[in-house]
């Protein structure tokens, strides 16, 4: 294994923590690879946002390297290609230009759902949560309009590359002053309940859930990490709303 | 509201997800069944009488058992149907809650939320870690 196929397996493992694989499975993948190049000792340190991987090539040769992870966007479908690519990778051990050819062939190509396909989604999604948590119909047209409004923003900003927490803030400010505008206008009436639609697309329940995941799984520093981001976000998100309620609609 | 109803949004909750997720193809629509599966398990876990952490728990050990099978099935990562499954007891709701709270000094109504947000997003993990072990021990072991 040389510096150029170690490079390769590290671009294929941040590759996979950008787009949201588990702390595991970006560790097992790397170590395979390693190993499947002739590594005589792979040692893999994963974090959600770095990587560190130390080879032993030779009885005293060892190689290190390492990556800067800076943005996490989940995208379940090249977290599937990726893994695909690298089953195959461990399979036929490829020389390095070709394997770096096949990572690259993935990275560049992003299959997304076209915007507006999103949007609506976005929009599905806080009218559903409007409607599980006890809003009229009307209320979540209320929820549908401001969470289509919501998603747009978020991709804009996404497109932007502006930072989770600002997003998170703008976002629920944006999206707030919007529902509380269709509400005064009378769509809806329950503020509270087209809140917590929009709610649901910006507060980090998910990114929670799996850093308690990491904790079990003894990824301590990448769950303690993870914990405190989902915490702060969700301030975020909280104070955001708050402030459009309040400048806007009196009272939530 | 029936639960029928609910657990038709819990269908489209999860699909509208997995669409931001960028699932593509037919997983959607199974991640729109394990949305179903996932609030329509914990509402019979309720129902018989469960806690609401036990029927977190559960739900997250059949929601677990699903993602596999798909994955299994359809030679793809079982995060991918794991994440947008879980999405109709993920408590986003009670989360902000207890951080609105804590915003507006109100600390008995924060650690109420708190807590039970913590209580349900423990209950999850341990469900999807525990099927994950246990799951990781039987193929170590054939």
């Amino acid at each position: 294994m040389n510096d150029r196929l170690l490079a390769n397996a590290l671009d294929l493992g941040q590759a996979l923590l950008e787009c949201g694989a588990e702390i595991n499975r970006v560790e097992d993948t790397v170590r395979r690879i390693c190993l499947a190049y002739g590594a005589l000792e792979a040692h893999v340190f994963c974090i959600q946002s770095s990587l560190l991987v130390t080879v032993r090539v030779g009885e005293a040769a060892f190689s290190t390297q390492s990556r800067r992870i800076l943005h996490l966007q989940i995208d379940l479908d090249r977290l599937d290609r990726l893994n695909a690519l690298s089953r195959e990778i461990c399979a036929t051990t490829p020389e390095a230009g070709v394997f770096a050819g096949r990572l690259q062939a993935v990275r560049s190509v992003r299959r997304t759902w076209s915007p507006p396909l999103r949007w609506l989604a976005g929009g599905m999604i806080a009218a559903v949560f409007t409607l599980f948590f006890r809003g009229t119909p009307l209320d979540a047209v209320a929820s549908f309009l401001a969470g289509v409004f919501l998603q747009a923003l978020k991709d804009w900003f996404g497109r932007n590359r502006l930072s989770t927490i600002l997003t998170s803030i703008f976002g629920s400010l944006l999206s707030g002053a919007a529902a509380t505008l269709l509400v005064r206008l009378g769509i809806g009436s329950q503020l509270d309940r087209v809140f917590i639609g929009n709610i649901m697309l910006l507060i980090p329940g998910l990114t929670l859930t799996t850093a308690v995941r990491d904790l079990f799984d003894g990824d301590m520093v990448t769950g303690l990490i993870r914990f405190a981001e989902s915490l702060v976000i969700a301030s975020a998100v909280a104070a955001g709303f708050i402030i459009a309620g309040t400048l806007l609609g009196g009272a939530i | 509201m029936n639960d029928l109803l609910l657990t038709v949004l819990s269908m489209l909750g999860a699909f509208g997800f997995a669409v931001l997720f960028n699932v593509r193809g037919w997983p959607l629509l199974l991640c729109g069944l394990g949305g179903a599966l996932c609030w329509g398990s914990y509402r019979a876990v309720q129902a018989g009488g469960g806690s609401e952490m036990l029927s977190c728990f559960v739900s997250a050990l059949l929601v677990s058992a699903f993602a596999l099978i798909c994955a299994r099935l359809l030679k793809k990562p079982a995060t991918v149907f794991l994440l947008p499954s879980l999405i109709p007891l993920i408590p986003g709701g009670s989360l902000y809650e207890a951080i609105s709270r804590l915003m507006q000094q109100d600390l008995n109504g924060f650690l109420t939320a708190g807590g039970h947000t913590l209580g349900v997003i423990g209950s999850l993990a341990a469900g999807i870690f525990l099927f994950t072990a246990v799951d990781r021990l039987i193929r170590e072991r054939t």
